[in-house]
Order: C-alpha cells, then sequence, then structure tokens
C-alpha cells in the first residue's frame, strides 16, 4: 500500500482538491477514472512531482523510483528501436560516451521480453502505435522504475493493441516488477484489467475502490453523474450506459 | 476678320513685352546668387575663389579654411536638416554625386540640388570653373586653375616607387582606378599598386597587398600598424597626420599639395 | 547502422581535410600544390612565409573554430528547444555582438572589434537568458524575449552606422563577418579556450541522448529537466560568443550545420557531434576559400559567401531526405 493523505491543491483562489486521500496497491494496475476536468491528469502529474500540492501530511511515493508516461509523445525523428529504448542510459551520468556491457545486455533481455526482437532495428518512423508504446515502456523498465504512471495509454490504439499492451502491463505487475497507476477511458477494459480503482468525480472527490466496491451503480452515478447497468455473469461484470 | 487677327497679335506682343519687362528687371535686381555646400573640397573651392559671401551654409565636415567653420551648419553627408536649407533659402545646394538620394526632395522645390563629381583631378578644375560661373568669378578661376596646373607640373617625383594607399586596415581598403587619389599619386610621378581595380574604394585581400610588395604603404587612418609591420617588412610605412589627411582626402585647390606630398615620398 | 555511421564520419574528416587544404594552399591562380611541398621548408621572409603564417593559417584557425563553435550551439539549441528553426543567434547574441562591434569601430582601434563583439554577446545572451527566468523557465519566452532585444539592439546599431558616416562602410563590412585579425586575444590563446571549451561540449554530448526523449516523460532521478536545458542554453551561448571572438556574426551556418548532419547520421548525438563539427568547420573553410578568390584581388565578405553556398547545400539535402524533419 502507497498511501498519500490530507492532500490540498488550489489554483489560484480555486480550491482544485480539499484534503483529498487516496492509496495504491503495490504490483498491482490501479486504474484512475473520472469524467474530463475531474482532474485524472492532475491527480497523476502530483503523484510524479511534477506539480507540487500546497499541502500534503503522507506522500508513501517519496522514496519510490517513478516512470511517468504523457499521453501524448514525439519521438525523436531518425532512430531504430534499439538506439531509441537506449536513451534511457544516458540519464544519470553526466560524462557516458559507451554503453556497458551489463547495460548491452539488459537492452537485449527486456527487448526480448517485450517482443521487440523482430523490429529491433527497424526505424522508429515505421512502427505501429501498439509497437511505439512497447519501446516507450522499455525505456521506463530499462530506467529502473517501480511506479509506472500511464496516461491514456492506449489511446490511439485498435482493440487488438490495446489488449496486448494492457496484458503486457498485467503481465509485469504479476511478475512482481512494477505498479501501474493507468488512466483509462474504457470501464470495460478497466474492469477486466484493473485490479484497484481510483475514482475522481467532477467535483474533485476521490473514492478508492476495489473491484467489488467499485462497479456498484451507486458508486458510477456518483463519478459520472449518470445511470449504468450493471451486468454480473459470475465470471465478469459488465457495464453498460442505462438510457 | 483681319482685324481680329491684328489685335490678337498686338495683345499678345504687349504680354510678352510686359513679361519680357520683368523678367529683365527682376534679373538686373536679383539679389546675388547663394548656395549651401554639403561637402568640404567645395567649400574649399568657394573660399579660394573669394565667393564665400554667396555661402550661407555649409556641413558640419567643412573646416578649411576656418572661417567656414564658423558659418551655419546644415548637417552632414548623411543627415541633412532639410528645414534649415529651406529656411535658408539658397539658389542651389552643392553636394558630391554619391548623395543623389539625401536630396531628392528637393527636386521639386525652388532650391536646385547640384552634384559633383570628383573622379580626377580635371574634375577638380572643372567644378572650379562651374561654381565660378554660378558666383560670377570666372576671372578669378582662371588664375587658381593655372596656379594649380602649375605647381603640379614642376613637382613630379624623379624616382617613381610603389605605392600602397590604405584607406583603413581592418578590413583592408585601397584605391581603385576611380579614385582621384589613383589620379594625385600617377600625377606625382609613383605607381599606385591597386590602380589597375575597377572601383573606387574597393576592399581587396591582404594577400594581394602582401603580394604586391609596395616601397611605401600609406596608411589613411591610424590602425594597426604592428600588424601591418608584420605583413610589410621590407616597407616603409607611414600613417597620415589630420592636416595631411585632408589635403588628401579632399579634392579642391589644395590638391596641387597632396601631388606635392606624394612626389616627396 | 553503425559501420554506416562511421563510414560518414570518415568521409567527413576528408571532407574537413580538404577544405583545410584549399583554405591554406590554394590562391586564385590554382590549387598551390608547389605552396604546399615549400611549405615545408620555407624561411621567415619571404612573401609566402608572411602570407602562410600571418594570413593564411590564422585566417583556417578562426574558420574551424568559428564554424565548430557555431554548429555545436545549433546543436544544442535545435535539441534543447525541439524546434529545427533555433538557430545560435536567438539568444540575442547577434545583436550583442553587433553592438560591441559598431561600438569598438567608433571609439577604438578596429583591430579590436572582435574582443568588444565577443563582449557584447555574453553581455547580451546573459541578459536574455535571465530575462526568460531560471525558475519558471520555458524556451518559447527565451525565443521571444531574444527576438526584441535583437530588434531593439539592431535599431540602435543601424542608428550608429547612419550618423558616422566616416565609419559605416567599415561597420557594415565587418558585420557582414569576417575573418581578419584581432589584437587582445591572441590565436594561441583563441585556440587553447576553443580546446578547453571543445572538450567540455564532448562530455556533454551524450546527454544529448537522453534529452531527445520527449519532454513529457518524468524519471524519478531526473527531477530537473529545465536545469539541462539552461545548462546547455548557456554552453551554446558561451560557444557563439567564441565564434563572434573568431569570425565576427556568421548566420545560418548554426541552422544548417546541425541540421544537415542530422539528416545524414540521424540522431546518435555520439556521432552527429563528430559529423556536427566536421561539417560546420568544412563549410566556413570552404567559404573562406572563395571569400578571397572569387574576385581576387578584391574580397567578399566571409558571410555573405557563407549564405551564398549555405542555402543551396541546405536545400539540396532538403529534397533528398528532408522528410527526416517532419512532424
Amino acid at each position: 500500500m502507497i498511501d498519500i493523505k490530507n492532500l490540498y491543491l488550489t489554483f489560484g483562489d480555486n480550491i482544485f482538491f480539499e484534503d483529498v486521500e487516496l492509496s495504491l496497491r503495490e504490483h498491482k494496475i490501479n486504474v484512475i477514472l473520472g469524467p474530463n476536468g475531474a482532474g485524472k491528469t492532475t491527480i497523476l502529474k502530483i503523484l510524479t512531482g511534477i506539480l507540487k500540492p500546497d499541502k500534503v501530511s503522507e506522500f508513501g511515493l517519496i522514496s519510490k523510483k517513478i516512470f511517468y508516461l504523457p499521453q501524448k509523445i514525439s519521438y525523436p525523428k531518425g532512430l531504430d528501436v534499439e538506439e531509441y529504448i537506449s536513451s534511457v542510459f544516458f540519464k544519470d551520468s553526466m560524462v557516458k560516451w559507451f554503453l556497458t556491457k551489463e547495460e548491452k545486455n539488459r537492452l537485449d533481455d527486456i527487448i526480448n521480453k517485450l517482443g521487440l526482437s523482430h523490429i529491433k532495428n527497424l526505424s522508429m518512423e515505421k512502427l505501429s502505435a501498439g509497437e511505439l508504446q512497447k519501446t516507450n515502456i522499455a525505456i521506463g523498465l530499462l530506467s529502473g522504475a517501480e511506479v509506472f504512471f500511464l496516461d491514456e495509454p492506449t489511446s490511439n490504439m485498435d482493440l487488438i493493441n490495446q489488449i496486448k499492451i494492457l496484458d503486457m502491463i498485467k503481465k509485469l505487475t504479476e511478475q512482481k516488477e512494477i505498479t501501474a497507476v493507468v488512466i483509462l477511458h474504457d470501464l470495460n477494459l478497466a474492469e477486466s484489467y484493473g485490479d484497484y480503482f481510483i475514482g475522481i468525480t467532477k467535483e474533485h472527490k476521490i473514492f478508492c475502490k476495489s473491484k467489488e466496491g467499485f462497479f456498484t451503480k451507486d458508486m458510477l452515478k456518483n463519478i459520472y453523474g449518470i445511470n449504468f447497468r450493471i451486468t454480473d455473469d459470475g465470471e465478469r461484470v459488465y457495464v453498460r450506459v442505462d438510457k | 476678320m483681319m482685324v481680329k487677327g491684328f489685335m490678337f497679335g498686338l495683345i499678345s506682343k504687349i504680354i510678352c513685352l510686359f513679361f519680357g519687362v520683368f523678367f529683365f528687371c527682376s534679373y538686373a535686381y536679383a539679389e546675388k546668387t547663394t548656395y549651401v555646400s554639403l561637402t568640404p573640397s567645395i567649400t574649399e573651392i568657394v573660399y579660394a575663389l573669394g565667393a564665400q559671401d554667396n555661402l550661407v551654409g555649409v556641413s558640419t565636415e567643412c573646416n578649411y579654411p576656418k572661417e567656414a567653420s564658423l558659418k551655419t551648419k546644415i548637417g552632414n553627408t548623411f543627415f541633412v536638416d532639410r528645414e534649415k536649407i529651406i529656411r535658408l533659402k539658397p539658389d542651389y545646394v552643392f553636394s558630391m554625386e554619391s548623395t543623389q538620394y539625401l536630396l531628392a526632395s528637393f527636386k521639386y522645390s525652388q532650391i536646385k540640388p547640384i552634384f559633383f563629381k570628383f573622379d580626377t583631378i580635371d574634375d577638380v578644375y572643372k567644378n572650379i570653373e562651374y561654381i565660378a560661373r554660378l558666383s560670377n568669378k570666372t576671372q578669378r578661376s582662371e588664375k587658381l586653375i593655372s596656379g594649380i596646373k602649375k605647381q603640379i607640373s614642376e613637382s613630379k617625383t624623379n624616382s617613381p616607387k610603389k605605392i600602397l594607399y590604405l584607406v583603413q586596415v581592418n578590413p583592408m581598403i585601397s584605391i581603385g582606378k576611380k579614385s582621384f587619389i589613383t589620379d594625385i599619386i600617377q600625377k606625382s610621378g609613383h605607381v599606385s599598386v591597386t590602380s589597375n581595380l575597377n572601383a573606387y574604394y574597393p576592399t581587396i585581400s591582404e594577400e594581394f597587398a602582401v603580394k604586391s610588395s609596395p616601397d611605401i604603404v600609406v596608411v589613411n587612418f591610424f590602425d594597426d600598424t604592428r600588424r601591418l609591420g608584420q605583413l610589410f617588412p621590407h616597407s616603409e610605412i607611414i600613417i597620415l597626420s589630420d592636416e595631411e589627411r585632408d589635403i588628401i582626402n579632399r579634392p579642391g585647390p589644395r590638391v596641387y599639395k597632396s601631388v606635392q606630398y606624394f612626389s616627396k615620398l | 547502422m553503425r559501420k554506416n555511421k562511421i563510414f560518414s564520419i570518415v568521409i567527413l574528416l576528408f571532407l574537413f581535410l580538404g577544405c583545410f587544404y584549399l583554405s591554406v594552399f590554394a590562391g586564385h591562380d590554382g590549387f598551390g600544390v608547389d605552396l604546399f611541398l615549400k611549405s615545408f621548408q620555407l624561411n621567415d621572409r619571404s612573401e609566402d612565409a608572411v602570407i602562410l603564417e600571418l594570413i593564411r593559417y590564422p585566417r583556417a584557425i578562426k574558420a574551424i573554430v568559428a564554424g565548430v563553435c557555431l554548429a555545436l550551439a545549433g546543436l544544442f539549441l535545435q535539441t534543447v528547444s525541439k524546434n529545427p528553426l533555433a538557430e545560435p543567434y536567438i539568444t540575442g547574441i547577434s545583436s550583442g555582438a553587433g553592438l560591441g562591434i559598431v561600438l569598438s569601430v567608433l571609439f577604438f582601434n578596429s583591430a579590436n572589434y572582435s574582443f568588444f563583439g565577443f563582449l557584447g554577446a555574453m553581455v547580451s545572451s546573459l541578459l536574455v537568458i535571465s530575462f526568460a527566468g531560471f525558475r519558471k523557465f520555458s524556451i518559447t519566452k527565451l525565443i521571444l524575449v531574444g527576438l526584441s532585444i535583437n530588434i531593439f539592439v539592431s535599431a540602435l546599431i543601424s542608428m550608429i552606422i547612419l550618423m558616422n558616416s566616416e565609419k559605416s562602410y567599415s561597420m557594415l563590412y565587418i558585420l557582414s563577418g569576417n575573418l581578419t585579425e584581432n589584437n587582445l586575444v591572441s590565436d594561441k590563446h583563441l585556440l587553447l579556450i576553443f580546446f578547453v571549451i571543445l572538450l567540455f561540449s564532448a562530455f556533454l554530448i551524450p546527454k544529448l541522448n537522453f534529452l531527445r526523449l520527449d519532454e513529457g516523460m518524468v524519471f524519478s532521478s531526473v527531477k530537473h529537466k529545465n536545469m539541462y536545458s539552461i545548462f546547455f542554453i548557456i554552453c551554446s551561448a558561451l560557444l557563439t560568443s567564441l565564434s563572434v571572438l573568431a569570425a565576427g556574426i556568421l548566420g545560418f551556418i548554426g541552422i544548417i550545420a546541425p541540421l544537415i548532419s542530422k539528416m545524414i547520421v540521424g540522431q546518435d548525438f555520439r556521432y552527429l557531434f563528430f559529423v556536427n563539427i566536421f561539417l560546420g568547420a568544412s563549410l566556413i573553410l570552404f567559404a573562406d576559400f572563395l571569400s578571397r578568390t572569387l574576385i581576387y584581388p578584391m574580397q567578399i565578405p566571409l558571410g555573405l559567401v557563407v549564405a551564398f553556398i549555405g542555402a543551396p547545400v541546405f536545400v539540396f539535402f532538403l529534397t533528398k531526405k528532408g522528410d527526416i524533419l517532419n512532424d
């Protein structure tokens, strides 16, 4: 459990978050859900330290190594996949001209693990959206981060690629390599991949629930302000908008 | 019909007569021609002709003879105070050919700009004659010109040397075929090593200057002499004083002095 | 891939050596083979010795310093700002340098102008960077502040040039960039400073391999990506000022050298570094060769020749491999 307590954030005179409390489960997929403007990206930015809150009494992430992947990313031109991923090795030291043997091995391992070995010498411009996202995740893994913050990692992807990426993240959490904090919009995808849910309402109230606690009519109505119909077939819960 | 034609002819003749008398009167009783000068060499010519009473304004750069600097100032060759010129009501504005654009607005006024060319010593004579005609000093101009010509013909050196004249060292700017200083050096009997360059003041490459192996390097402005000594280890290097520079750079009545200056080198 | 890149570096090294040879030995009258052979046994007082020692070698050295510095500064700025149009002069340097040059021509011996240009460049760039703010730093703000200062100071420069008719020609000439002597900093000192900064940049270069990643990505060990940006911008200001000290103001090289190099080797900055510095130096050496031979015995200001050869070369590369710059 990573806990954040008594969080306050104001923009000018407007109070955005007031006495907010939330917790993340380690080595699980934590999904952040909520309507536009609720503050999903804002909370992600606070968690990653890009945005400084006005006050916070407990901030469990302080000792964790994190990696934040924004929703839109620009890629440098004229690089192949291997070169792009190896950029991360130049992160820490100021003076470094060559990769060590150990770093090269780690690079190969990760490339194999994420199933990128057949495209590792392909130029970045030729990759599909799903493959591009995999290279970013490889960068996160090589950076040694424990907690991954992914802002809509499956946007602009077809269903197959969405599933591939989420499967991969799921696998990484199950292998206890990372803790994932993911913003998603698709409630059904969230239900099938998420382990723990953070719902944010339009009024910037935050609810942290397990799967059973989250996918209830009242909870979803609370967060989105509309009625949902929830069907449970014993194995999975399906969510539909109630017209 | 005949009478009508005659009357018309008469009237037109009377009108002509009237205007003729008017113009004659205005010519006879006109004040003397006045002008302003934007160029030091022209100011010098005016004084040499004794026509300084016609001169109502000068540029800030006109400092010879000394009295010239007491006249009303109307700017320099780059900034002309047009309003002041209009208030002085001169008939002419004298300036260099290269400054035509500055005085373009006078084209439509009563004040007539006149642009002088100074490419050779002969141009100096022509300019003296022209200004003399405007100021009714023709006799004096003949004397002045013959005096200058005599002085120049007497001062020709017997031992010609190769001279490199530098307007400026950094960048290296010299004198080309079109510059009157080239003409002055030729008249003095010496050779200007840059006299073949088809320009007024060409920017030359240092290499060319070194390869031309001049006997004397004459420098217009004080500049980096240490470097010149290195570049021309076998040449004499002369830096002009302020007065010498004024004399050499002004194609006026003192032009014989600059010929004399070079011939004595 | 890797072999191709090393091959490109070798080719550019030879291009650089070729341009160096042209700049030092070739003249308007030929390729100077005999001068090259003679140069090993020249006595001190001959004309050829004077020309080589006092004119050609110093010019070539300055051309190299200027080319390398501008190319590197451009590379830094383009990478940090992620804007291919960023050039070394955006931080107000060109106008600051110009003002320094014009004032020194006005008040001092003209041989010192490049030193005052250097001072002007340093002052103006530091001014612009501090206006852009260290805490709430943004590249856009930097570019806009630089632009305003450039406009303001350029007006001042034009005014000084117009008001001092006697010296306006030499001011304009020097502002177009040239490689003549300066007294205050000898070539030896210039080279010394140059090598120190070059070594420093060489150490920094691989860091750009990390900064090429999208700036939105956050890693916990890298909290102050902005600090790196500011660091590189200050470095590029230093480099550009040094180039002013060597060769006055030379536009365009700082934009095209990094872009062409990127088109040649892609974005691995460890290779890009070498290609970039060789290309920058070669372009200026070749421009210098043309500037003193094309209309011999007169000479064209270096900055103009750089523009004449830079633009066509750049357009050639754009038509061949320009898609690498598309977004």
